[in-house]
């Protein structure tokens, strides 16, 4: 386990998402009603970055063909998505945001 | 009660219709029939990422595991042979038939073809199928020429996709613009402009008459004004036909598409129509075939309910997206219809941009260059019918995602 910081918590505005592209998978961190995910930021569908995405509830829509995913677990909700998203372990300490590139988040 | 549905055409309606039927609970027999000898995959990337060669094969739609999970019968390959309604009966190729309680044509369409002298020369080309592509992507490589015939969304991304893979690529259309039908005027222009600085050649107002051949290949396109143009492929891309064969054959009144009310039931109890091949009622007013990836979609989820006695009416917005000259173009709504567009974005360069139709005080359509973010929340503008004010949408400073918060949607449009 090993959690890295990788923003501050007020730079994702609620509803919003947040592309961290300084790391070796590129994140989209999504803030869901103050709860946060962690996702790969590509689509596995397109070429295309999902941070960039509508984020409704727990479900990113692709804004370039409209695919969904739910953030929670990175499965998709809508083709033309098919393949699911990497997630990864976040933890909110204070103002600040870890993720953990190894591990998955713990499921419900 | 509802034990067998039976699912025509093996596309993406077809494919969404089986996926929503399973979504929704019914646990009946599925059945799919389908013309290609494959499963549903993604037919956009055939003349992007297929065409490219980026991926051998398009993308399929839904994973092989999902079929069998869902207990989905598969009949890939296997042409319908007509319809019997009156007794619920489909017939097959090989003299068998089988009883449906509900079926569902998403036959699709096929590509317009143009009835001229050499139309059937090896090298004269469509584009529709997995097929196609894959004998197109062997004749767009450096040295190789292609002439485009038809410069809408296809011809268009095709020109793109070949010009990158190096081949001389030149776009015949008829009318004065390209893309006037889907895109407009300004855009279609604008388009055209990035094709052109692809070296993309674009000719306009083009009246061709005859394809010419040698010992059955093509070699030339012919003009009206006597002048000829060699070449050794060339690309067919003038629109799609709806695929209504099997439903004339039962009957069934068809212009450019089976009509069907907002649930996809057809004028024939226990027979729907989702996708191309359906003249489905618009949102707007007025009922056509959408050919579109995300209408169909639609089409097939709401068919799908309406099969199972959940009927919810679903009039649509057309949806389309395109990428042209490596750019993002996305669309709501017609681009005719009454009220004022307005620009959102970079006018001078054309990019990002975001155009909105807006009428009775509501967005009603939207396009969108590069602008994939707004537009997202453009079509939820669209959708919800959100009352907007022009001063808002039109000053830059305003955040779109405001204006669908601060105003929730009346939904009554």
């Amino acid at each position: 386990m090993a959690f890295v910081r990788v923003c501050g918590r007020s730079e994702v505005a609620e509803g919003e998402a947040l592309k961290l592209e300084q790391f070796a998978i590129p994140l989209a961190l999504f803030n869901v009603n103050g709860e946060f995910f962690a996702t790969q930021d590509r689509c596995t569908h397109g070429e295309w970055s999902l941070s960039d995405g509508y984020l409704d509830g727990d479900v990113v829509e692709c804004s370039l063909h409209m695919g969904k995913f739910c953030v929670r677990t990175g499965k998709v909700r809508s083709a033309p998505a098919n393949g699911a998203l990497r997630t990864f372990a976040v933890r909110v300490e204070g103002d600040e945001v870890f993720v953990d590139f190894d591990a998955a988040p713990a499921m419900p | 009660m509802i034990r067998d549905i039976a699912i025509v055409g093996f596309g993406l309606a077809g494919a969404s219709a089986a996926l929503s039927l399973r979504d929704q609970g019914y646990d009946g027999r599925i059945h799919l029939f389908g013309d290609e000898p494959v499963p549903a995959y993604d037919r956009p990337s055939l003349s992007k990422s297929v065409l490219a060669g980026a991926t051998v094969e398009a993308p399929p739609l839904l994973d092989a595991a999902w079929y069998a999970d869902a207990a989905v019968e598969i009949h890939a390959g296997e042409r319908v042979q007509r319809i019997e309604p009156a007794r619920r009966r489909l017939h097959l190729p090989a003299g068998t038939s089988l009883t449906y309680d509900r079926l569902l044509l998403a036959t699709g369409a096929r590509a317009r073809t143009l009835s001229l002298p050499g139309a059937e020369l090896d090298g004269v080309l469509s584009l529709r199928d997995q097929a196609d592509s894959a004998k197109l992507r062997s004749r767009i490589g450096p040295g190789m020429s292609l002439l485009i015939v038809g410069g809408g969304l296809i011809g268009c991304e095709v020109a793109t996709t070949a010009r990158k893979a190096g081949a001389e690529v030149r776009i015949l259309e008829s009318a004065d613009e390209l893309l006037l039908r889907v895109l407009g005027r300004r855009l279609g222009a604008w388009c055209r402009e990035r094709l052109e600085a692809l070296g993309v050649v674009v000719q306009r107002n083009a009246r061709i008459t005859a394809f010419e051949g040698k010992g059955g290949r093509a070699r030339a396109v012919a003009f009206a004004d006597g002048l000829r143009i060699s070449a050794d492929t060339v690309l067919i891309s003038i629109g799609a036909e709806p695929d209504t064969a099997l439903a004339q054959q039962a009957g069934l009144a068809c212009v450019r598409g089976v009509p069907v009310d907002a649930t996809g039931l057809s004028a024939c109890p226990e027979l729907f129509v989702a996708g191309d091949a359906a003249c489905w009622p618009l949102r707007e007013g007025g009922q056509r075939s959408l050919e579109t990836y995300l209408n169909s979609q639609a089409q097939a989820a709401t068919a799908a309910a309406a099969m199972l006695g959940r009927a919810e009416p679903s009039p649509q917005v057309p949806r389309a997206w395109t990428e042209i000259a490596g750019h993002r173009i996305q669309t709501i709504g017609d681009f005719e219809g009454p009220g004022s567009w307005l620009l959102r974005g970079d006018a001078e360069s054309g990019h990002p941009l975001l155009m909105l139709r807006v009428h009775g005080g509501a967005v009603a359509a939207a396009m969108s260059v590069d602008a994939t973010k707004d537009f997202a929340t453009a079509t939820r503008l669209v959708e919800a019918g959100t009352p907007v004010s022009l001063p808002a949408l039109s000053d830059p400073a305003t955040n779109l995602r405001d204006l669908l918060r601060a105003r929730p949607s009346t939904g009554t449009r």
